[in-house]
């Protein structure tokens, strides 16, 4: 896979559905050549994204799953982009702060997760979306 | 998700099988509070066949050690075996708030 490929979902925002993400994002990279410890990778990209979908049904869109999720995920043999759009509330990711490491809390690794496990996590409110955008160099 | 739960005198030994996520992570809370209520404050939580856990897994973990050493008890975890779900607990610092075993028999023992 050389060049750049996209692989489109539309999911309902609903937890029911989560692993239909996983299970994709598995397959995708299961094709890619070479990775390093692959399981590892393919299940950080997993979780990352499966942790910002759950901020999306959760506040996106209140757990109401009369609505969607637009995903795409464009990959070539070194990268991973993954874009996840919804048309529900903003969300402010710098309201969410850092957990405290030393400390068991009960809220607040989602973000702090999906960060750690991807090179760049962006977002973007526009008048009519909101755009999360996960990327991450492979290793190899 | 499979829950399986076995009770050893004071312990309850809770081995839970398949994927823990958000969108089981709310039941098993409610199951895990129901044995706190009926008076169990001492858990082992055996991850070794839950190949993955998302935030709201580790959201019921803490909220189960918080209330259960609020009645004297404590929570004691087993590894996930997969490596990548291992790593996961690291990352979290999960290892150094949690007593973590490699087995569910190591860790009935810490109690």
């Amino acid at each position: 896979m050389s060049e750049e490929t996209t692989v489109e979902l539309r999911l309902p925002a609903s937890r029911q559905f989560l692993t239909v993400l996983s299970a994709v994002i598995a397959a995708v990279m299961e094709r890619i050549e070479n990775l390093t410890d692959r399981d590892i990778q393919s299940y950080n990209v997993q979780l990352a994204a499966h942790e910002i979908c759950v901020n999306i049904v959760a506040h996106a869109y209140a757990e109401n799953p009369i609505n969607d999720i637009a995903i795409k995920l464009i990959v070539n043999s070194q990268h991973i982009r993954i874009e996840m759009k919804d048309t529900g509330q903003p969300f402010d990711p710098t309201s969410v702060p850092e957990p405290n490491l030393d400390e068991a809390q009960v809220h607040g690794y989602g973000l702090f997760l999906a960060r750690e496990l991807m090179d760049t996590v962006d977002y973007q409110s526009y008048s009519d979306h909101n755009l999360w955008i996960l990327a991450k160099n492979f290793e190899f | 998700m499979d829950i399986t739960i076995t009770q050893h005198q004071t312990i309850a030994e809770v081995t839970l099988t398949g994927r823990f996520d958000a969108f089981n992570a709310d039941k098993l809370r409610e199951q895990l509070y129901s044995i706190i209520d009926q008076g169990t404050n001492q858990f082992v939580l055996d991850l070794s066949q839950t190949p993955f856990l998302d935030s709201a897994a580790m959201a019921v973990l803490v909220s189960l050690l918080k209330r259960a050493r609020q009645q004297g008890g404590d929570v004691k975890l087993v590894w996930p075996q997969q490596e990548a779900a291992r790593r996961i607990l690291n990352l979290t610092r999960f290892d150094r708030v949690f007593s973590m075993s490699e087995t569910a028999t190591a860790a009935l023992q810490t109690f």
